[in-house]
């Protein structure tokens, strides 16, 4: 598939505009209209009607093809009615993993107090359909857009056209909004988790006393399981939070140092090692060359993890 | 290219509510009921079977299965044009299969872009109503059409949208009469385009109006029609007196005993030598009306014409065979004339006093020559004694005559009733046995003024025939037995039929009811009226007229071209101020605070004003603590709904509105 040079063009022209997360479409006389591919034979046909009223003579002839091709310009001025003045707004989207899609909030309201039929939003991945916004109202769609690399992305442009009312003439108007999205690496790799260090007593313990079972005390992460803070000790100072050994097996340093293979496929082999970490409910820390992640567990501490790994 | 055709694959798959259906299937037939009236009855019963299957299809819940009957329909469709081409002709034939494909169309359509096509083929529906037609009534119909179709379009194409725009009938027609002004003014102004192309005569069996052939009976048919033939507006409303208003149409010289004909020389022949006396001329311009009339009917007779119509030897006028639709035709006339005066050519006198050889007329020959002898022997005594000879004996004028009236022996001897073209046919032959040359002219006897448009209107009704007798020193001059027998249908310029008896029970009901009332001869006149303006300035408005119009608004200088600028430049500017205007309308909220602020004012005169930073729900509330304020629970209410419209629900708006603005209404 060839880079398109229009939509490149675009992309050029987009960037060059400033960002922010908010913008205004311009008054209906400011916005694109041309006619879409039913506008074109509609126009055509025009054509046909008029020629076919002069070489009959058929004066009324001219009469309904005027008031038909005046219905159509109208409807024009409909179409770019129905985008002037919306407001759109952009928020930060979810982190994603790479490959997959990251789901962009955007929010298109309304304020001149007239009702808007339907409208689609898209870019360059995906297409969703908006059914109507309220006079006043404000409505808020999920737009994917599918994230190959990891790190911080820009959303990319987003377009909103319409044909309504008549779907003769089509108005669209391209945006490049503020708003971003933090992607993961792709979880891959095929390695075992590395061998976890487990005290020999309590790996003998382990099968007699259950699951439930207390082992340490660690420093409290953000994100950590407030049912598991040892607010006894925490109550001397730090955060203090318990360990069981029960809960997941033996913890586990994931070290990028022992890895092989290039920079990405480190990283996607200790994201793949932190999913499955999380889902065995093992405690693990991260070590990384330019900082680590002490050791802990759930959802906080993933994505502490995983943010690290983003932005590596 | 996989998008694309997945698209499709989703559009075939997508199945519509019956409502739309039954949108796009009235939209459909609205736009082909009115062809229906002009194709042969086997083309419109096969478009009717096709809508009806449809309809059924998607009455049984299975508007796809209308399919199954697309073959069969169409071929029948596309055979009765193959029969009916002969007939027919290319035009007709062409809008016949227009109307076919539609219908088929219609039975395989299953998607977005098939009612889309159904659309587009609607439009040109209409346009070819418009060949036949262009009526006001056909106008109107148009636009109740279009608005059906519009209605449908709007109705599919936001057929996923919760919030539908234009989605009510009112909507539709705001928008056509929005665009109907612009498209008004374009129609004026756009200037007219010579045809692109030749083209085929519209419709070959639309020739109506008078025949090339007087077979006795056709006027009599002709007669029992009130549709108008022409119009004529008289310059300086100057009409000649009633007596003189006779519409020269087709001489007829040869007689066959059954009917009378005309000759061919007379288009190839010079035209016969003319005087008139000054002084009589009368100046008019003739409009016809009727789309496929082969004859120009100009008052009797016409000295300068229009140069693109063919004049005959005895001043008879056929339009020629390509013209089509309605033209104008300014005219000067003499009422006052002596044709070929001087002399008589040979081949003239021999087809003026032409018999056929097989016709036995002993009684008439006997009556000629007692009549020639009583006027003392020359054609003008003749002519007076005859004229005599029908007035004091009893004949009767009448739309039905008795059988046998054709003949002239049993018409003059026994049976005595008949039409003009009996009188005519008999005055003729009378005179031919006696050695005057005589021919018959057809054409149309009066006319009404309409005194709403100061035209005159002549219609069907007053198609008649009257005689030319070659008199020695006079030439061809007219005389009507008619007048004779029935001079009140001459005097009263063909509106007194009631007065002729019997003969007024087969005029056209139209014209005899609005003889007897006033005020649907009034109606008649002012739809008459309304119908001549629509002729003068809808259908024949041609380049000339625009000119003329554009002078008399002061555009004189303008070119065509500037003035359709000009138009398109306040179209947008007018959908600019429409687009504003709306907005304001509908800003349902700012209507609110207006209300809101309307009643602050009236409360600031009674001294009650808004503390500063008082939230206007709150001071609606204290305002009904006052002692003046009347019911104090009003007040509360209002001020809840104002609160619960402007914080929570802007669907309350309305509501606030109508409780504030009681609230301004009962203020004390």
């Amino acid at each position: 598939m060839g880079i398109d040079p229009i939509a490149r063009l675009r992309s050029v022209w987009l960037g060059r505009q400033p960002r922010s997360a908010e913008k205004c479409l311009p008054s209906g006389a400011r916005l694109p209209v041309v006619p879409t591919p039913f506008g074109l034979a509609f126009g055509a046909l025009l054509l046909v009607l008029f020629v076919w009223s002069v070489n009959y003579r058929i004066n009324l002839g001219y009469g309904l093809t005027f008031l038909i091709a005046t219905i159509g310009l109208l409807s024009a001025v409909l179409t770019v009615g129905y985008f002037a003045h919306l407001r759109v707004h952009a928020a930060d989207a979810a982190p994603a993993w790479a490959g997959e899609a990251a789901w962009f909030p955007v929010i298109i309201a309304e304020s001149d107090g007239q009702a808007r039929p339907g409208l689609w939003l898209s870019n360059r991945h995906a297409k969703v359909w908006c059914d109507g916004i309220d006079p006043g109202a404000a409505t808020t769609l999920s737009l994917a857009q599918t994230v190959a690399r990891r790190g911080w992305q820009d959303m990319e442009p987003i377009q909103l056209h319409t044909s309504f009312p008549l779907g003769i003439f089509v108005t669209w108007q391209w945006l490049n909004l503020k708003a971003r999205v933090l992607v993961y690496p792709k979880p891959e790799g095929d390695r075992a988790l590395p061998q976890g260090f487990v005290s020999t007593a309590r790996e003998a313990r382990k099968g007699e006393t259950g699951e439930e079972e207390f082992s340490a005390l660690a420093a409290y992460q953000p994100g950590e399981a407030l049912s598991r803070v040892a607010w006894k000790q925490s109550a001397r100072g730090e955060m203090q939070i318990k360990r069981f050994a029960g809960a997941g097996g033996a913890e586990v340093t994931l070290d990028y140092h022992v890895l092989p293979g290039d920079v990405e496929t480190r990283l996607s082999q200790l994201a793949q090692w932190i999913v499955q970490c999380e889902r065995e409910e093992r405690p693990y820390a991260l070590k990384l060359p330019d900082g680590s992640v002490d050791i802990g567990l759930g959802a906080a501490h993933r994505d502490r993890c995983l943010r690290l790994l983003a932005e590596f | 290219m996989g998008r694309r055709r997945a698209m499709a694959a989703a559009d075939r798959q997508e199945a519509f509510p019956p409502a739309l259906w039954w949108k796009v299937i009235v939209a459909s037939a609205s736009a082909q009921l009115p062809l229906l009236f002009f194709l042969p009855l086997a083309l419109a019963a096969v478009v009717l079977a096709a809508l009806a299957v449809k309809s059924a299809a998607l009455f049984f819940g299975r508007p796809r299965r209308a399919v199954y009957f697309l073959a069969p329909l169409f071929l029948t469709g596309v055979l009765v044009l193959w029969l009916h081409y002969p007939t027919q002709g290319v035009s007709n034939s062409f809008i016949g299969l227009l109307a076919v494909a539609t219908a088929g169309k219609l039975l395989e359509s299953r998607n977005s872009r098939d009612m889309r096509l159904l659309f587009l083929l609607a439009l040109c529906l209409l346009l070819a109503v418009l060949i036949h037609a262009q009526s006001i009534a056909v106008f109107v119909f148009l636009l109740v059409s279009l608005a059906a179709n519009l209605y449908a379009l709007v109705a599919l194409t936001q057929r996923n949208s919760r919030i539908r725009t234009l989605g009510r009938w009112q909507d539709v027609a705001k928008l056509l009469g929005l665009a109907l002004p612009f498209a008004v003014v374009l129609f004026v102004f756009f200037p007219r385009i010579d045809p692109l192309w030749g083209l085929p005569r519209a419709n070959p069996r639309a020739v109506t109006g008078l025949p090339d052939v007087m077979s006795l009976g056709d006027i009599s048919e002709l007669v029992r029609s009130d549709a108008v033939a022409f119009r004529v507006r008289f310059t300086a409303d100057h009409a000649p007196e009633s007596h003189l208003l006779y519409w020269r149409g087709p001489v007829l010289w040869s007689f066959d005993g059954g009917a009378w004909q005309q000759r061919e020389s007379d288009f190839s022949a010079r035209q016969e030598t003319l005087s008139y006396v000054r002084g009589s001329e009368i100046r008019y311009t003739l409009i016809p009306v009727k789309p496929g009339a082969k004859w120009l009917t100009p008052l009797d007779l016409p000295i300068e014409m229009a140069q693109k119509a063919r004049v005959g030897a005895a001043w008879q006028i056929r339009l020629p065979e390509e013209k089509k639709g309605a033209e104008r035709y300014p005219f000067v006339s003499a009422t006052r004339y002596h044709l070929s005066a001087q002399a008589l050519s040979r081949a003239d006198r021999r087809d003026g006093l032409q018999l056929p050889a097989d016709l036995a007329l002993p009684r008439t020959h006997a009556l000629a020559a007692r009549l020639y002898l009583e006027g003392g022997g020359n054609g003008a005594g003749f002519a007076a004694a005859f004229l005599r000879h029908v007035r004091d004996n009893d004949y009767f004028y009448s739309l039905a005559p008795l059988p046998g009236a054709g003949n002239v022996e049993t018409f003059l001897f026994e049976r005595k009733i008949g039409f003009c073209e009996h009188f005519a046919n008999a005055m003729a032959v009378s005179a031919r046995s006696v050695g005057i040359p005589a021919r018959i002219v057809i054409g149309y006897q009066g006319g009404a003024r309409n005194p709403i448009s100061g035209d005159w209107v002549v219609r069907e009704e007053n198609a008649h025939a009257w005689v030319e007798l070659w008199l020695r020193g006079r030439g061809w001059t007219r005389f009507d037995p008619t007048a004779a027998v029935a001079p009140e249908r001459i005097r009263a310029a063909g509106l007194d039929g009631g007065l002729l008896g019997a003969s007024g029970k087969n005029r056209a009901l139209g014209a005899r009811l609005a003889e007897k009332i006033g005020a649907l001869a009034w109606l008649r006149d002012a739809v008459d009226a309304t119908q001549s303006f629509w002729q003068n300035w809808v259908i024949d408005l041609n380049a000339k007229r625009q000119l003329s119009l554009f002078a008399y608004l002061g555009l004189g200088g303008w070119l065509p071209w500037q003035i359709v600028g000009g138009v398109f430049v306040m179209f947008s500017g007018c959908s600019a101020l429409w687009y504003l205007l709306r907005r304001r309308k509908n800003d349902r909220r700012d209507a609110l605070e207006k209300r809101a602020q309307r009643l602050l004012g009236k409360l600031r005169k009674r001294g009650i004003r808004r503390l500063p930073g008082e939230p206007f729900g709150s001071f609606l509330g204290r305002v009904g603590r006052h002692p003046k304020a009347g019911d104090p629970e009003c007040w509360a209410h209002a001020a809840r709904a104002y609160r619960m419209a402007r914080y929570y629900d802007p669907a309350l708006t309305k509501t606030a509105e109508k409780l504030i603005a009681r609230l301004d209404r009962a203020l004390w």
